[in-house]
């Protein structure tokens, strides 16, 4: 499992490391039913604090990426396709906002963005 | 409580100036003709006297109360063991008197009496029960040159108004004296004691009694120092 | 694991005035403040060297004034200096502390004793400030303690040490069994491994909150004099700098704007002290 995390991000650490972990698992590096380090050792690994790891595999287990088994640990849960594409989906939304965002500020117009966004397209 | 002693005594034996002693040794040694009648009456003491100051001494000068409080040590525990050194000490040096005076006569001016024994008793045990609530109380470097006058000016009163010197010198019966004798007269009808001395009987008892009130002294200090140290805040 | 309930005691000039807080099994509190706000106070009262007047101490669920063996026995402490018999060898301190503690391994403490590089004829007397500090801490962990209490155990050592005292302390919390609480003046040392910080200043408690809650309230708001008088933010206290205000609030409703930042733990204490004092 490869995680990195970085203190000068803006992110708060706990986020890093959900996306850390989801990024492992959508990609395929950490497969369903595998068996993730506990929250002390994870925090131990990254010198961090017990609580920061806690909240993000609380986290995961929210979005449903990941179970506890009482007392055995955290797994990897047995994730459906539709999960993972509103996962995609919610990135692609992001970023279009922070396109939108970046757009206002030249004052592009909506004409404009799409004929980008063809260009870009017919390009691959 | 055992422990606590165990490390008392390992600390004695590493923290013994040798070169002090060595000059002590050599001054006694020097002046010994000057000396000689009244060091049995008096190295008892004196020796207990350093022993147990120089225990609470050290345990103030490297402020190690803290550390060994902290560790699971009751401060009960840390009472009893320095009442139980001044009794180690008094004992041992008790023996050691005994021993240079009487067994090897080392000095071979008077031998060891009884009444040495006991004035070494009741001048010790006093002294510290005067002044050990008071270290328990206000800690050792406070008052460490109150110390030494304390244990002096009572060493002193006992010297002072041993009744046995005053009996003998002045014919003076204190009334412990006067108790003494009565119980003397009475053990000597009761147990037909006719080949024994009187006098000597009726001193021996008076000796044996004010060995014994200064021991109940002693503890009641034990009891007093218990209950300051238990409400003392170590800061 | 510790529970401290509106805890009052009076020392000559200084007071502590009802302090509560508490730390569950298996987790890193630090403990932080001013000088003299009473942390070294608290922890002595935790190992009850000081009697409280008011208040109560629980400790493994026990009271440290009737089961005092039990309670220290189960407690491993570092303190910022080593303040036993010069005179005596680290042997002999071993000795003392292994007579001492019911569950106390030798093994342990050698292997530490030899992992530290501290020879064992060494007198106390001689070692330096890393190396008491180091000894402590070997003693701490050699008999099974299910608390680690250390009263700025880092101060005045090099950065080196002071990690290699950090990562020690994350390994003992991996189990989970085990609880930790550290006062520190270097805050920048824990704050990546506390889970929970008390803050403690002129005796009172400021706060006592978990670190993830404090990285994601806690902000400084940096903006013009005029900006902040207009804020309806509650700002704890307002520095005052030549071009601009700088001041600490905070952020309950988690907006990020671009004139906030996340403080540091010394710039919260320092803006709390700050603002106490006025």
């Amino acid at each position: 499992m490869k995680i990195i995390i970085s203190n000068t991000s803006k992110l708060p650490i706990y986020e890093q490391i959900v996306n850390g972990i989801k990024e492992e698992i959508i990609s395929g590096n950490l497969k369903p039913n595998e068996k993730l380090p506990s929250i002390r050792a994870l925090a131990r690994d990254l010198n961090i604090s017990v609580i920061t790891t806690k909240r993000a595999y609380e986290e995961l287990e929210r979005e449903g990426f990941i179970e506890t088994v009482g007392g055995k640990g955290c797994y990897v849960s047995y994730f459906n396709k539709e999960l993972i594409y509103e996962e995609r989906l919610k990135e692609i939304e992001k970023k279009l906002e922070e396109i939108l965002e970046l757009s206002r500020g030249l004052k592009l117009s909506k004409e404009d963005i799409f004929n980008m966004i063809n260009l870009l397209y017919e390009g691959e | 409580m055992i422990k606590l002693i165990k490390k008392d005594a390992r600390l004695i034996f590493k923290s013994i100036s040798y070169k002090y002693l060595i000059l002590g040794l050599l001054l006694i040694a020097l002046f010994v003709n000057v000396f000689s009648y009244i060091i049995p009456m008096i190295l008892p003491i004196v020796l207990t006297y350093i022993v147990v100051t120089n225990s609470f001494n050290n345990d103030a000068l490297n402020k190690s109360e803290v550390f060994i409080l902290s560790l699971p040590n009751k401060k009960e525990d840390i009472v009893y063991s320095k009442y139980l050194l001044v009794i180690i000490s008094l004992f041992l040096s008790l023996i050691l008197d005994y021993l240079i005076f009487d067994v090897f006569k080392i000095i071979g001016v008077r031998k060891i009496v009884l009444q040495d024994i006991q004035i070494n008793i009741v001048a010790s045990l006093l002294s510290m029960s005067a002044i050990m609530p008071l270290i328990f109380k206000l800690g050792y470097s406070k008052l460490r040159l109150l110390y030494p006058v304390i244990t002096f000016f009572i060493g002193y009163l006992v010297y002072k108004n041993d009744s046995i010197t005053n009996l003998i010198n002045y014919g003076k019966e204190s009334l412990l004296m006067q108790i003494s004798h009565k119980l003397g007269t009475l053990l000597y009808r009761v147990f037909s004691f006719n080949n024994y001395d009187f006098t000597n009987i009726s001193i021996n008892i008076y000796l044996i009694i004010t060995a014994f009130l200064s021991a109940i002294i002693f503890i009641i200090s034990m009891y007093l120092s218990l209950r300051v140290y238990k409400n003392k805040d170590i800061i | 694991m510790i529970k401290l309930e509106n805890l009052y005691k009076n020392i000559g000039d200084f007071k502590i005035e009802d302090i509560s807080f508490e730390l569950d099994k298996g987790y890193i509190m630090a403990l932080i403040g001013p000088n003299g706000s009473g942390k070294t106070t608290l922890i002595k009262m935790l190992l009850g060297l000081i009697k409280a007047d008011k208040g109560e101490i629980k400790l493994f669920d026990k009271n440290i004034s009737e089961d005092e063996i039990y309670v220290k026995d189960n407690i491993g402490f570092v303190f910022d200096s080593l303040n036993f018999y010069p005179n005596l060898r680290v042997k002999d301190l071993k000795k003392i502390v292994g007579e001492a503690y019911s569950r106390f391994n030798s093994k342990v403490f050698d292997d530490y004793i030899k992992k530290f590089n501290i020879n064992p004829k060494a007198y106390i007397g001689n070692l330096s400030k890393g190396e008491a500090m180091k000894i402590m801490m070997a003693n701490a962990l050699s008999h099974d303690a299910k608390l680690l209490i250390l009263d700025e155990p880092t101060a005045g050592l090099d950065p080196i040490v002071r990690k290699e005292l950090l990562s020690i302390l994350q390994e003992e919390i991996v189990s989970g069994d085990k609880s930790v609480i550290i006062s520190t003046h270097i805050t920048s040392d824990i704050y990546d491994i506390a889970d929970y910080v008390t803050f403690i200043n002129k005796g009172k408690l400021v706060f006592s909150k978990d670190m993830e809650e404090i990285k994601d309230k806690y902000r400084i708001f940096r903006a013009s004099r005029e900006e902040i008088e207009r804020s309806n933010k509650k700002f704890i206290w307002v520095k005052e700098k030549k071009y601009y205000c700088e001041a600490l609030f905070i952020d309950e409703a988690g907006i990020e704007d671009e004139k906030t930042y996340i403080p540091s733990l010394e710039e919260i204490i320092y803006y709390y002290v700050k603002g106490e004092e006025q």
